[in-house]
């Protein structure tokens, strides 16, 4: 049973570990290990630099919020590269004062990690270059114009609202707005559009939120516990600006400061009333335990499939023996195929036994040799993707051997199935 | 002057309002919803019978497609359609009627918080022009009718002077529309009782004496609102229901935790998976979603989009106003202990969340439309805090140049575009051009044979072709009964509604064909004594063939 602890390896874990040279299941552990060793260091250096400007009880508090918060385990166990942000990010908060352009440098360091070592393409730059609201302005005139009955609105007043400079500042709002997205901060568990995000915060957490808020804004607080919160509200604005990969990713540095606000609503609500106070922190453990659960049933609900698909595929040509064929095809459809392969089989896979590319064994002549791959690059893709579930029967007339076949929960490969398979040419 | 600068703001605001929601309401959008030909189609009846399309004597609900209207907007609409004839720019006139009397009243609500009149008037000014505004004032939508009149009873509610008049418009907001019937007692009692001030009172016995006074306050109230709308409730007690039992929440989602979790046979004692948790986040989540910016700006839900409620391009308010409105939230959370005008705000967002939370719907406009003008009104607060900060005052030429735009964009949006991407089954267009020239050709041929795509399309054919509502009351007791949903369609006189089999159709006589447009003329004139009559457009495409069979 796959659940956190044993999920397989991301591609940032078999980067790192293809630089270090130690592509293995240990190496694996000790690359995790250490990811959440400086996490914690991180989080200690954050706690004592909150005592600063906040009491220890929210700094305490605060720290529990974060430490209880699946995402912050997800990205822990799996996205070293996003720690490394993080270990930044709170490193300068922590030992440098918040001027402002020191604050500037931490924005386009930002900014400039998300592009150069994350590999993120912000969808942002492509709106502010404008060529988007071109092709908005066409089609927003071509779409009008083909209405046989409509009402008629002289050109002039059509072009102060369809011009590229305000569907640009449009587009660009667009970007924006879901930064404020409360679904996903705290509904994720109940989501409406059961989109893939680990839980952020527990939806309980949302009433500890406004409580939290309420004495922020009604309370006296510290000049420099204002400036730190502010601070890092811009800073993870701009991040998430700035960001361009899975949801729950973009807003991990907005986690810091909610769990700021919370904390001071904990901790108010722990003085009002202390049994009150405690029926709080159960209804949390009872919801970090909820969540816990769920991760440890429904691992790929959760987290990302498509090192799911790399493990099956390389465990499962492992035992079938790699000298035993002359060609091993490994489709690349779903990304760096290569290096999967390099984790999971060696340097066996620098060789050119393994080719790694897309294939379609549907037409023309197939080669002999292993393929590992997606149900419609055995049987052809579908535009729908939908597949049945026998599709594996129409096999056997190109010669064509089943090993074995497993369905993936999600989609990663649309057209392709959501079923992948070994499959022999002999 | 700064004061007759803003009466000036205002008058140009509200005359501008009126032109943008009677202008070209046949033409945008250019075609009938099914609802809207529904809702038309009653007030002709009640018009010509007093009876709704059923026969039911002056009705307080239309049962229409068995989902029972509540009927007042039927009964306003009367005097238009008698004015104007039953098409498409009478059914629509009460809602747009409803959108001015709720600009004019979102004015009053806007002077109780903002004491600057010129401020005022600008902010009225800028919210005037709200995508949600434009857009239900344009469609026929008995919510939008419920809304102004709850908006009205709100106003009076806060002013705490001629309650009468509040209760008089609540009680017609419960009669225009479902949601306001749990919104407005909702609202009485909070605004009676004013719970949220508890959190600063020290001891339970002041608790204990404020409500109690606060009961006594306001018990009349519901209790009179309540006689008030018992006689929706006696005249088809479990029928008027029965939207209810199509749409709550609780039935939907049980049992409520995911699937995979699920253990033994009763989930809520479930000690891993328990449903009781997973409940309460999804009605937190249903609450908690009309607060979320996004959801008020941009993002759209599938059930939505397949609705005409669906705005283009747009959420129920402007890009800007969600952001905006998180610092009204802050605002509105600063002054709760000792402001009730702040707290109301809040109880008047609850009370118009709780008919929508208790439906399978995570967000849904059309069912929470009683809450917008309170969120206009904390992005006012919003606005207001942002003007204060803002000291240079270069920016408010920036800010005002951008609202420009954007209230052209907002126009231009809902007057055009809209009509371009609301095309569809909801809007289908077609009949309104196709339905007479099937009228003078059915005088000759024994049987109307409609097969289109479009749900209900038979109340399309009883607009179009205003259709004797006394033929149609013989008919009453052969339509699908309550309960039953999906495709209403009923054959009555010689019009039959079902799809066409050409193979055993073709042998037809004197029959006329509606269908779609997959036939060419070759292929159809091929058919012994086919003809093709017409090609019926609608706004965008050629929608339907009509066809005689002699």
């Amino acid at each position: 049973m796959i659940s956190l602890f044993n999920y397989p390896p991301t591609e940032e874990q078999i980067w790192i570990l293809m630089k270090t040279g130690t592509g293995s299941e240990i190496g694996l552990l000790w690359l995790r290990i250490l990811t959440i060793l400086l996490m914690g260091i991180v989080f200690w250096f954050w706690f004592n630099k909150l005592r600063t400007v906040a009491s220890v009880k929210s700094s305490v508090i605060s720290i529990i919020l974060l430490v209880m918060s699946p995402a912050v385990w997800g990205i822990g166990w799996s996205y070293p590269l996003m720690v490394v942000k993080l270990v930044l990010v709170l490193c300068v908060v922590t030992f440098l004062k918040t001027k402002w352009w020191i604050i500037l440098l931490v924005l386009v360091g930002l900014g400039f990690y998300n592009v150069s070592f994350l590999k993120q393409n912000p969808a942002i730059l492509s709106k502010i270059t404008m060529s988007d609201a071109r092709n908005e302005v066409n089609n927003r005139f071509m779409s009008e114009d083909t209405l046989r009955i409509k009402m008629e609105l002289p050109l002039m007043w059509r072009r102060i609202g369809y011009n590229k400079l305000f569907i640009t500042y449009r587009q660009v709002l667009a970007e924006l707005l879901p930064f404020f997205d409360l679904e996903t901060l705290y509904f994720q568990e109940v989501h409406p559009m059961e989109q893939k995000s680990v839980v952020l915060f527990y939806w309980p957490e949302i009433f500890i939120l406004i409580f939290g808020i309420y004495f922020w804004v009604t309370s006296k607080l510290k000049n420099d516990s204002n400036n730190i919160l502010v601070v890092l509200l811009v800073i993870s604005f701009i991040d998430f600006l700035f960001s361009n990969t899975v949801l729950y990713q973009r807003f991990i540095l907005l986690l810091i400061p909610l769990s700021l606000l919370m904390a001071y609503g904990v901790e108010k609500i722990l003085v009002a009333n202390r049994y009150v106070g405690a029926v709080v922190g159960v209804v949390l453990l009872y919801a970090t335990y909820v969540n816990s659960y769920d991760i440890s049933k429904r691992a790929d609900f959760w987290l990302d499939n498509r090192p799911l698909v790399y493990q099956y595929w390389y465990t499962g040509i492992k035992p079938l023996g790699v000298e035993n064929f002359e060609k091993i095809y490994v489709s690349t459809l779903i990304g760096s195929s290569q290096n999967y392969c390099w984790f999971y089989l060696g340097d066996i896979c620098k060789t050119d036994k393994f080719v790694f590319n897309s294939f379609n064994l549907s037409t023309g002549n197939i080669d002999n040799g292993l393929y590992a791959g997606f149900a419609g690059e055995f049987v052809g893709p579908k535009f729908k993707n939908d597949f049945s579930s026998d599709w594996d029967s129409q096999l056997p007339a190109k010669d064509l051997t089943l090993i074995s076949k497993e369905n993936i929960r999600d989609t990663v490969a649309y057209k392709y199935g959501n079923d992948i398979g070994l499959v022999i040419k002999k | 002057m700064r004061k007759k600068i803003a009466m000036i703001i205002v008058v140009v605001t509200m005359v501008v309002g009126v032109a943008l929601r009677f202008t070209g309401l046949d033409k945008s959008p250019p075609s009938l919803g099914f609802d809207e030909a529904a809702l038309g189609y009653n007030a002709y009846s009640l018009l010509l019978t007093g009876k709704d399309e059923y026969g039911n004597f002056l009705p307080i609900s239309l049962r229409s497609f068995n989902d029972f209207k509540p009927a007042l907007y039927g009964y306003l609409t009367v005097p238009f359609i008698k004015l104007f004839g039953l098409n498409e720019s009478a059914v629509r006139m009460v809602s747009a009627l409803a959108g001015i009397v709720s600009l004019w009243f979102l004015y009053k609500l806007l002077s109780v918080f903002i004491k600057d009149k010129l401020v005022c008037s600008l902010i009225f000014l800028w919210l005037s022009f709200e995508p949600w505004r434009l857009h239900f004032s344009r469609n026929a939508f008995e919510t939008h009718l419920s809304s102004a009149f709850f908006m009205m009873g709100a106003y009076y509610l806060i002013k705490n002077k001629k309650i009468f008049w509040s209760l008089l418009f609540f009680g017609l907001s419960a009669y225009s529309y479902h949601s306001a019937r749990l919104s407005v007692p909702a609202l009485i009692i909070l605004w009676g009782i004013d719970p949220l001030r508890w959190f600063w009172t020290k001891n339970v016995s002041e608790v204990i004496t404020s409500t109690l006074k606060g009961i006594k306050k306001m018990w009349w109230m519901v209790a009179l609102f309540v006689a008030m709308v018992i006689p929706v409730f006696m005249a088809n007690s479990s029928l008027v229901l029965t939207r209810f039992n199509q749409e709550n929440v609780f039935k939907r989602f049980y049992p409520y935790a995911p699937k995979e979790l699920v253990e033994g046979n009763n989930p809520f004692l479930s000690i891993n998976s328990n449903a009781l948790y997973y409940f309460g986040g999804i009605m937190s989540g249903h609450i908690m979603s009309y607060f979320s910016p996004i959801n008020l700006n941009s993002r759209i839900y599938a059930w939505v989009k397949m609705s005409p409620q669906f705005i283009p391009g747009m959420g129920m308010l402007g890009w800007i106003e969600g952001i905006v409105f998180v610092f009204g939230l802050i605002v509105v959370i600063k002054n709760l202990r000792k402001s009730f005008l702040h707290r109301y705000l809040i109880y008047w967002m609850i009370s118009g969340i709780a008919p929508a939370a208790v439906t399978w719907t995570w967000y849904h406009p059309l069912r929470s439309l009683n809450i917008f003008p309170a969120i206009e009104i904390i992005v006012a607060l919003g606005a207001v805090e942002i003007i204060r900060l803002v000291k240079n005052k270069l920016w408010y030429g920036v800010i005002a140049a951008v609202m420009f735009v954007t209230v052209v964009y907002t126009i231009n949006n809902e007057l055009l575009y809209s009509a371009y991407e609301n095309h569809g089954e909801y809007q289908p267009g077609g009949f309104r051009e196709g339905m007479m020239e099937l009228k003078e050709l059915s005088k000759d041929y024994d049987q109307v044979i409609i097969d289109s795509p479009h749900a209900q399309s038979f109340i399309f054919v009883l607009f179009y072709q205003q259709i004797d509502p006394n033929i149609v009351h013989k008919y009453a007791d052969i339509r699908p009964k309550p309960g039953i949903e999906g495709n209403l369609n009923f054959n009555f006189e010689k019009f039959v509604f079902r799809p066409i089999d050409w193979p055993k159709d073709r042998l037809l006589k004197n029959t006329i064909v509606w269908t779609d447009d997959t036939m060419s003329k070759e292929e159809i004139e091929s058919i012994p004594g086919a003809k093709l009559r017409m090609v019926v457009p609608n706004a965008l495409y050629d929608t339907a063939r009509i066809i005689t069979i002699e």
